[in-house]
Protein backbone atom coordinates (compact mmCIF):
# COMPACT_ATOMS: atom_id res chain seq x y z
CA UNK A 1 0.00 0.00 0.00
CA UNK A 2 0.94 3.35 -0.45
CA UNK A 3 0.00 7.11 -0.01
CA UNK A 4 0.03 9.67 -1.77
CA UNK A 5 -0.52 13.72 -0.31
CA UNK A 6 -2.31 16.47 -2.54
CA UNK A 7 -3.75 19.42 -1.41
CA UNK A 8 -6.87 20.74 -3.67
CA UNK A 9 -8.27 24.38 -4.03
CA UNK A 10 -11.92 24.43 -3.59
CA UNK A 11 -14.60 26.28 -5.51
CA UNK A 12 -14.51 28.65 -3.14
CA UNK A 13 -11.29 29.00 -2.81
CA UNK A 14 -10.57 27.11 0.55
CA UNK A 15 -7.73 24.14 0.09
CA UNK A 16 -8.31 20.87 1.64
CA UNK A 17 -5.52 18.26 1.86
CA UNK A 18 -6.43 14.70 0.40
CA UNK A 19 -4.60 11.24 1.11
CA UNK A 20 -4.51 8.98 -1.55
CA UNK A 21 -4.20 5.19 -1.11
CA UNK A 22 -2.78 2.89 -3.86
CA UNK A 23 -4.31 -1.05 -2.44
CA UNK A 24 -2.53 -2.43 -5.56
CA UNK A 25 -4.41 -3.96 -8.52
CA UNK A 26 -4.91 -0.34 -9.60
CA UNK A 27 -7.47 0.05 -6.88
CA UNK A 28 -7.43 3.60 -5.15
CA UNK A 29 -8.96 4.93 -2.16
CA UNK A 30 -9.06 9.10 -1.93
CA UNK A 31 -10.36 10.69 1.45
CA UNK A 32 -9.21 13.74 3.15
CA UNK A 33 -6.16 13.83 5.33
CA UNK A 34 -7.58 14.26 8.59
CA UNK A 35 -10.06 11.01 8.46
CA UNK A 36 -7.12 9.24 6.82
CA UNK A 37 -5.01 10.13 9.77
CA UNK A 38 -7.67 9.05 12.16
CA UNK A 39 -8.14 5.60 10.54
CA UNK A 40 -4.15 5.24 10.86
CA UNK A 41 -4.85 5.76 15.10
CA UNK A 42 -6.87 2.48 15.27
CA UNK A 43 -4.38 0.70 13.29
CA UNK A 44 -1.50 2.21 15.39
CA UNK A 45 -3.48 1.37 19.17
CA UNK A 46 -6.25 -0.94 18.42
CA UNK A 47 -6.60 -1.90 21.99
CA UNK A 48 -7.45 1.72 22.37
CA UNK A 49 -10.82 1.78 20.41
CA UNK A 50 -11.34 -2.28 21.77
CA UNK A 51 -10.42 -3.58 19.00
CA UNK A 52 -8.76 -6.96 20.16
CA UNK B 1 -50.53 2.31 15.12
CA UNK B 2 -48.48 0.88 13.18
CA UNK B 3 -47.49 -2.50 12.42
CA UNK B 4 -44.41 -1.99 13.59
CA UNK B 5 -45.17 -0.35 16.87
CA UNK B 6 -47.83 -3.08 17.07
CA UNK B 7 -44.86 -5.61 16.60
CA UNK B 8 -43.16 -3.86 19.42
CA UNK B 9 -45.06 -3.17 21.97
CA UNK B 10 -48.03 -5.99 22.26
CA UNK B 11 -46.97 -8.98 19.81
CA UNK B 12 -43.65 -9.24 21.03
CA UNK B 13 -44.40 -8.59 24.86
CA UNK B 14 -46.92 -11.66 24.79
CA UNK B 15 -44.48 -13.89 22.76
CA UNK B 16 -47.07 -13.57 20.07
CA UNK B 17 -46.61 -14.76 16.38
CA UNK B 18 -44.84 -11.97 14.56
CA UNK B 19 -45.38 -11.68 10.49
CA UNK B 20 -41.90 -12.36 8.68
CA UNK B 21 -40.16 -10.15 6.13
CA UNK B 22 -41.80 -6.78 7.84
CA UNK B 23 -39.66 -3.84 7.92
CA UNK B 24 -39.18 -1.24 10.66
CA UNK B 25 -38.61 -3.84 13.64
CA UNK B 26 -34.62 -4.58 13.02
CA UNK B 27 -32.51 -1.68 13.12
CA UNK B 28 -29.33 -3.46 12.83
CA UNK B 29 -29.17 -3.20 8.68
CA UNK B 30 -27.70 -5.99 6.81
CA UNK B 31 -28.26 -8.10 9.37
CA UNK B 32 -28.92 -10.72 6.64
CA UNK B 33 -25.38 -10.32 5.08
CA UNK B 34 -27.72 -9.50 1.82
CA UNK B 35 -25.37 -6.37 0.78
CA UNK B 36 -21.59 -6.86 0.06
CA UNK B 37 -21.13 -3.42 -1.92
CA UNK B 38 -16.68 -3.57 -1.42
CA UNK B 39 -16.23 -7.13 -2.26
CA UNK B 40 -16.62 -10.14 -0.69
CA UNK B 41 -13.55 -11.17 0.81
CA UNK B 42 -11.19 -8.72 3.51
CA UNK B 43 -8.96 -9.55 6.19
CA UNK B 44 -7.56 -7.58 9.38
CA UNK B 45 -8.96 -5.00 11.77
CA UNK B 46 -10.59 -1.97 10.98
CA UNK B 47 -11.63 -2.26 7.42
CA UNK B 48 -15.43 -2.02 6.26
CA UNK B 49 -16.71 -5.60 5.17
CA UNK B 50 -20.14 -6.41 3.91
CA UNK B 51 -22.02 -3.24 4.01
CA UNK B 52 -22.41 -1.74 7.79
CA UNK B 53 -20.23 -4.62 9.41
CA UNK B 54 -16.77 -3.20 10.43
CA UNK B 55 -13.70 -5.82 11.20
CA UNK B 56 -12.72 -5.91 14.58
CA UNK B 57 -9.71 -7.92 14.60
CA UNK B 58 -6.10 -8.47 13.17
CA UNK B 59 -4.86 -12.25 11.09
CA UNK B 60 -8.25 -12.51 10.66
CA UNK B 61 -10.36 -12.73 7.44
CA UNK B 62 -14.22 -12.00 6.69
CA UNK B 63 -15.59 -12.95 4.04
CA UNK B 64 -19.29 -14.25 2.49
CA UNK B 65 -20.06 -17.25 2.96
CA UNK B 66 -23.08 -19.06 0.69
CA UNK B 67 -23.00 -22.61 1.54
CA UNK B 68 -23.05 -22.88 5.22
CA UNK B 69 -26.54 -20.81 6.02
CA UNK B 70 -29.24 -21.56 7.77
CA UNK B 71 -32.29 -21.94 6.40
CA UNK B 72 -34.50 -18.99 4.13
CA UNK B 73 -30.98 -16.98 4.14
CA UNK B 74 -28.87 -16.85 0.95
CA UNK B 75 -25.72 -15.33 2.89
CA UNK B 76 -23.81 -15.07 6.17
CA UNK B 77 -20.51 -13.92 7.31
CA UNK B 78 -17.31 -16.71 7.52
CA UNK B 79 -14.72 -15.24 10.12
CA UNK B 80 -11.18 -17.46 10.02
CA UNK B 81 -8.71 -16.58 12.00
CA UNK B 82 -4.56 -17.43 11.22
CA UNK B 83 -3.28 -17.44 14.47
CA UNK B 84 -4.72 -18.37 18.10
CA UNK B 85 -6.14 -16.14 20.43
CA UNK B 86 -8.19 -14.76 18.67
CA UNK B 87 -12.08 -14.11 19.23
CA UNK B 88 -12.80 -12.60 16.55
CA UNK B 89 -15.84 -9.55 15.70
CA UNK B 90 -17.82 -7.57 13.82
CA UNK B 91 -18.84 -3.91 15.03
CA UNK B 92 -21.99 -1.55 13.51
CA UNK B 93 -22.91 1.63 14.99
CA UNK B 94 -26.43 2.92 15.15
CA UNK B 95 -26.58 6.13 14.27
CA UNK B 96 -29.16 8.86 16.65
CA UNK B 97 -31.74 8.97 14.61
CA UNK B 98 -32.63 5.51 14.85
CA UNK B 99 -30.81 4.65 18.18
CA UNK B 100 -32.90 7.51 19.74
CA UNK B 101 -36.19 5.63 20.44
CA UNK B 102 -34.29 3.17 22.31
CA UNK B 103 -32.93 5.05 25.43
CA UNK B 104 -34.32 4.03 28.61
CA UNK B 105 -36.04 0.96 26.65
CA UNK B 106 -34.86 -2.68 26.64
CA UNK B 107 -33.64 -3.77 23.64
CA UNK B 108 -32.59 -7.78 21.96
CA UNK B 109 -29.90 -8.14 19.86
CA UNK B 110 -30.16 -11.73 18.69
CA UNK B 111 -28.00 -13.64 15.70
CA UNK B 112 -27.54 -17.22 14.13
CA UNK B 113 -23.87 -18.21 15.06
CA UNK B 114 -22.20 -21.21 14.07
CA UNK B 115 -18.50 -22.09 15.27
CA UNK B 116 -16.16 -25.02 13.81
CA UNK B 117 -14.80 -25.08 17.35
CA UNK B 118 -17.95 -24.52 18.97
CA UNK B 119 -17.06 -21.90 21.10
CA UNK B 120 -19.37 -19.28 22.54
CA UNK B 121 -20.86 -16.62 20.77
CA UNK B 122 -20.14 -13.15 22.00
CA UNK B 123 -23.45 -10.32 22.08
CA UNK B 124 -22.12 -7.23 23.14
CA UNK B 125 -24.06 -3.80 23.00
CA UNK B 126 -22.36 -0.53 23.95
CA UNK B 127 -23.82 3.21 23.75
CA UNK B 128 -22.24 6.87 23.33
CA UNK B 129 -23.74 9.82 24.75
CA UNK B 130 -22.34 11.68 21.25
CA UNK B 131 -24.36 11.99 18.34
CA UNK B 132 -23.73 9.59 15.05
CA UNK B 133 -20.77 8.63 17.17
CA UNK B 134 -18.41 6.16 15.10
CA UNK B 135 -17.71 3.04 15.15
CA UNK B 136 -14.10 3.26 16.39
CA UNK B 137 -15.06 5.98 18.97
CA UNK B 138 -15.33 6.36 22.23
CA UNK B 139 -18.28 3.90 23.64
CA UNK B 140 -19.35 2.36 26.95
CA UNK B 141 -20.60 -1.30 27.60
CA UNK B 142 -24.05 -2.05 28.45
CA UNK B 143 -23.27 -5.64 29.05
CA UNK B 144 -22.23 -8.68 27.02
CA UNK B 145 -23.32 -12.37 26.50
CA UNK B 146 -21.62 -15.03 25.88
CA UNK B 147 -24.30 -18.24 24.95
CA UNK B 148 -23.58 -21.52 23.65
CA UNK B 149 -22.96 -22.34 19.74
CA UNK B 150 -22.46 -25.79 18.16
CA UNK B 151 -20.23 -26.89 15.22
CA UNK B 152 -23.09 -28.86 13.46
CA UNK B 153 -25.30 -26.40 12.71
CA UNK B 154 -27.09 -22.95 13.44
CA UNK B 155 -28.30 -21.39 16.53
CA UNK B 156 -30.30 -18.15 17.62
CA UNK B 157 -28.39 -16.90 20.01
CA UNK B 158 -29.86 -13.06 22.24
CA UNK B 159 -29.30 -11.31 24.88
CA UNK B 160 -31.64 -8.35 26.49
CA UNK B 161 -30.27 -5.14 27.18
CA UNK B 162 -31.49 -1.73 28.97
CA UNK B 163 -30.13 0.75 26.88
CA UNK B 164 -29.46 3.96 29.35
CA UNK B 165 -31.63 6.84 28.60
CA UNK B 166 -28.74 9.28 28.05
CA UNK B 167 -27.98 7.14 24.85
CA UNK B 168 -27.55 8.68 21.51
CA UNK B 169 -25.67 6.18 19.75
CA UNK B 170 -25.48 2.48 19.98
CA UNK B 171 -22.42 0.08 18.94
CA UNK B 172 -23.00 -3.66 17.84
CA UNK B 173 -20.07 -6.52 18.90
CA UNK B 174 -20.85 -9.62 17.89
CA UNK B 175 -18.80 -12.59 17.09
CA UNK B 176 -17.22 -15.40 18.97
CA UNK B 177 -16.97 -15.19 22.63
CA UNK B 178 -13.71 -17.48 23.13
CA UNK B 179 -10.50 -17.48 21.29
CA UNK B 180 -11.08 -19.94 17.87
CA UNK B 181 -8.26 -22.55 17.01
CA UNK B 182 -6.04 -21.44 14.04
CA UNK B 183 -8.02 -22.14 11.19
CA UNK B 184 -11.05 -22.02 12.94
CA UNK B 185 -14.12 -20.23 11.64
CA UNK B 186 -17.61 -18.58 12.84
CA UNK B 187 -20.20 -18.03 11.24
CA UNK B 188 -22.97 -15.02 11.47
CA UNK B 189 -25.82 -13.99 10.05
CA UNK B 190 -29.34 -12.78 10.93
CA UNK B 191 -28.36 -10.42 13.04
CA UNK B 192 -31.45 -8.12 14.87
CA UNK B 193 -32.05 -5.73 16.87
CA UNK B 194 -35.31 -4.79 18.19
CA UNK B 195 -37.62 -3.03 21.22
CA UNK B 196 -38.46 -5.44 24.38
CA UNK B 197 -37.32 -8.41 25.54
CA UNK B 198 -38.22 -11.16 22.91
CA UNK B 199 -35.92 -12.18 20.00
CA UNK B 200 -38.85 -12.83 17.15
CA UNK B 201 -38.06 -13.83 13.70
CA UNK B 202 -35.29 -12.48 11.57
CA UNK B 203 -36.01 -9.79 8.84
CA UNK B 204 -34.30 -7.16 7.24
CA UNK B 205 -35.00 -3.92 8.14
CA UNK B 206 -35.59 -2.84 5.03
CA UNK B 207 -37.81 -5.62 4.03
CA UNK B 208 -36.85 -6.61 0.98
CA UNK B 209 -33.74 -7.20 -0.35
CA UNK B 210 -34.19 -3.70 -2.76
CA UNK B 211 -35.21 -2.26 0.55
CA UNK B 212 -32.00 -3.37 2.79
CA UNK B 213 -29.81 -2.07 -0.41
CA UNK B 214 -31.22 1.71 -0.11
CA UNK B 215 -30.72 1.37 4.00
CA UNK B 216 -27.22 0.17 2.52
CA UNK B 217 -26.80 2.86 0.09
CA UNK B 218 -26.98 5.65 2.63
CA UNK B 219 -23.64 4.79 4.23
CA UNK B 220 -21.60 3.48 1.14
CA UNK B 221 -22.67 3.30 -2.32
CA UNK B 222 -20.58 1.80 -5.00
CA UNK B 223 -21.11 1.85 -8.84
CA UNK B 224 -19.37 -0.51 -10.77
CA UNK B 225 -19.38 -0.27 -14.96
CA UNK B 226 -20.21 -3.51 -15.67
CA UNK B 227 -19.47 -3.42 -19.03
CA UNK B 228 -16.34 -2.43 -21.55
CA UNK B 229 -16.85 1.62 -20.91
CA UNK B 230 -19.88 0.72 -18.73
CA UNK B 231 -21.46 4.96 -17.59
CA UNK B 232 -20.81 5.31 -13.74
CA UNK B 233 -23.51 7.90 -12.92
CA UNK B 234 -21.07 11.05 -13.72
CA UNK B 235 -20.37 13.92 -15.74
CA UNK B 236 -18.52 16.89 -15.96
CA UNK B 237 -15.72 19.19 -17.97
CA UNK B 238 -12.89 19.28 -18.60
CA UNK B 239 -11.36 22.33 -16.66
CA UNK B 240 -7.90 22.34 -17.89
CA UNK B 241 -6.36 20.22 -20.47
CA UNK B 242 -5.38 17.44 -17.20
CA UNK B 243 -7.86 18.54 -15.10
CA UNK B 244 -11.57 16.66 -15.36
CA UNK B 245 -14.35 18.35 -13.16
CA UNK B 246 -16.74 15.50 -12.65
CA UNK B 247 -20.22 15.44 -10.61
CA UNK B 248 -22.02 11.69 -9.80
CA UNK B 249 -25.25 11.85 -8.50
CA UNK B 250 -26.15 9.37 -5.64
CA UNK B 251 -28.56 6.61 -5.61
CA UNK B 252 -29.94 7.86 -2.53
CA UNK B 253 -29.62 10.80 -0.13
CA UNK B 254 -26.44 10.02 1.75
CA UNK B 255 -26.52 9.88 5.79
CA UNK B 256 -23.91 12.29 5.76
CA UNK B 257 -20.96 14.28 3.02
CA UNK B 258 -19.17 11.34 2.29
CA UNK B 259 -15.24 11.77 3.68
CA UNK B 260 -13.99 9.34 1.19
CA UNK B 261 -14.15 7.90 -2.59
CA UNK B 262 -12.59 4.84 -3.71
CA UNK B 263 -12.02 4.23 -7.13
CA UNK B 264 -10.53 1.81 -10.28
CA UNK B 265 -10.04 2.29 -13.76
CA UNK B 266 -12.04 5.67 -13.92
CA UNK B 267 -11.61 7.06 -17.84
CA UNK B 268 -13.98 9.72 -19.01
CA UNK B 269 -15.41 10.37 -22.63
CA UNK B 270 -14.85 13.74 -24.73
CA UNK B 271 -17.05 12.53 -27.60
CA UNK B 272 -14.70 14.61 -29.90
CA UNK B 273 -11.41 13.87 -28.82
CA UNK B 274 -12.32 10.10 -27.14
CA UNK B 275 -10.96 8.10 -24.06
CA UNK B 276 -8.86 9.95 -21.08
CA UNK B 277 -7.52 7.85 -17.79
CA UNK B 278 -8.59 9.54 -14.36
CA UNK B 279 -6.15 9.42 -11.66
CA UNK B 280 -6.02 11.28 -8.44
CA UNK B 281 -9.25 11.66 -7.80
CA UNK B 282 -9.73 14.33 -4.86
CA UNK B 283 -13.04 15.27 -3.57
CA UNK B 284 -14.43 19.18 -3.55
CA UNK B 285 -15.44 19.57 -0.31
CA UNK B 286 -17.13 23.00 -1.41
CA UNK B 287 -18.90 21.40 -3.44
CA UNK B 288 -19.74 17.81 -2.65
CA UNK B 289 -23.03 16.93 -0.18
CA UNK B 290 -25.54 13.89 0.65
CA UNK B 291 -27.11 14.52 -2.78
CA UNK B 292 -24.30 14.47 -4.87
CA UNK B 293 -20.20 14.28 -5.41
CA UNK B 294 -18.06 16.42 -6.80
CA UNK B 295 -14.31 15.47 -7.93
CA UNK B 296 -11.25 16.26 -9.77
CA UNK B 297 -9.08 13.99 -11.53
CA UNK B 298 -6.30 14.04 -13.08
CA UNK B 299 -5.37 13.56 -16.89
CA UNK B 300 -3.37 14.98 -20.03
CA UNK B 301 -4.57 15.86 -23.34
CA UNK B 302 -8.35 16.90 -23.47
CA UNK B 303 -9.02 19.88 -24.80
CA UNK B 304 -10.21 22.47 -22.26
CA UNK B 305 -14.29 23.34 -21.94
CA UNK B 306 -15.14 20.09 -23.32
CA UNK B 307 -18.11 17.99 -21.77
CA UNK B 308 -17.39 14.81 -20.28
CA UNK B 309 -18.79 11.71 -18.68
CA UNK B 310 -18.02 9.21 -16.55
CA UNK B 311 -17.44 5.38 -17.39
CA UNK B 312 -15.22 2.46 -15.99
CA UNK B 313 -12.21 0.96 -18.48
CA UNK B 314 -13.82 -2.63 -18.71
CA UNK B 315 -16.37 -4.52 -16.57
CA UNK B 316 -15.08 -4.25 -12.74
CA UNK B 317 -14.29 -0.67 -12.86
CA UNK B 318 -16.32 1.10 -9.97
CA UNK B 319 -16.26 4.68 -7.97
CA UNK B 320 -17.80 4.05 -4.64
CA UNK B 321 -18.62 7.03 -1.96
CA UNK B 322 -18.54 6.34 1.58
CA UNK B 323 -20.19 8.27 4.71
CA UNK B 324 -19.92 5.22 6.58
CA UNK B 325 -20.43 5.27 10.89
Amino acid sequence: MNTQIITTTNLDGTTTDHVIIDWGNNQFTSMLKADYEAQQAVQANPAQYGVR
Amino acid sequence: MSRAQLTSTVEQNTGGAVAPFLAGKNFCINGGMDIWQRGTSFSGAGVYTSDRWYSGNANTTYAQETSVVPTGIRYAMKITTSTTGVAPTIWQAVETANAIQFAGQTVTLSFYARSTDAVAALIRLDYSTTSDNAVTGSYTSIGASTPATTSTGYTRVSAQFAVPSNALTLRLIIGAGANLSNGGSFYITGIQLEAGSVATPFSRAGGTFQGELALCQRYYWRGISGASYGFLNGAGFSYTSSNAQISVTYPVTMRAIPSSVDYSSLVVQDSAAGIFSLSSITLDASVTNTIGASFAGTTSGMTTNRFLRLLGSGSTAYIGFSADL
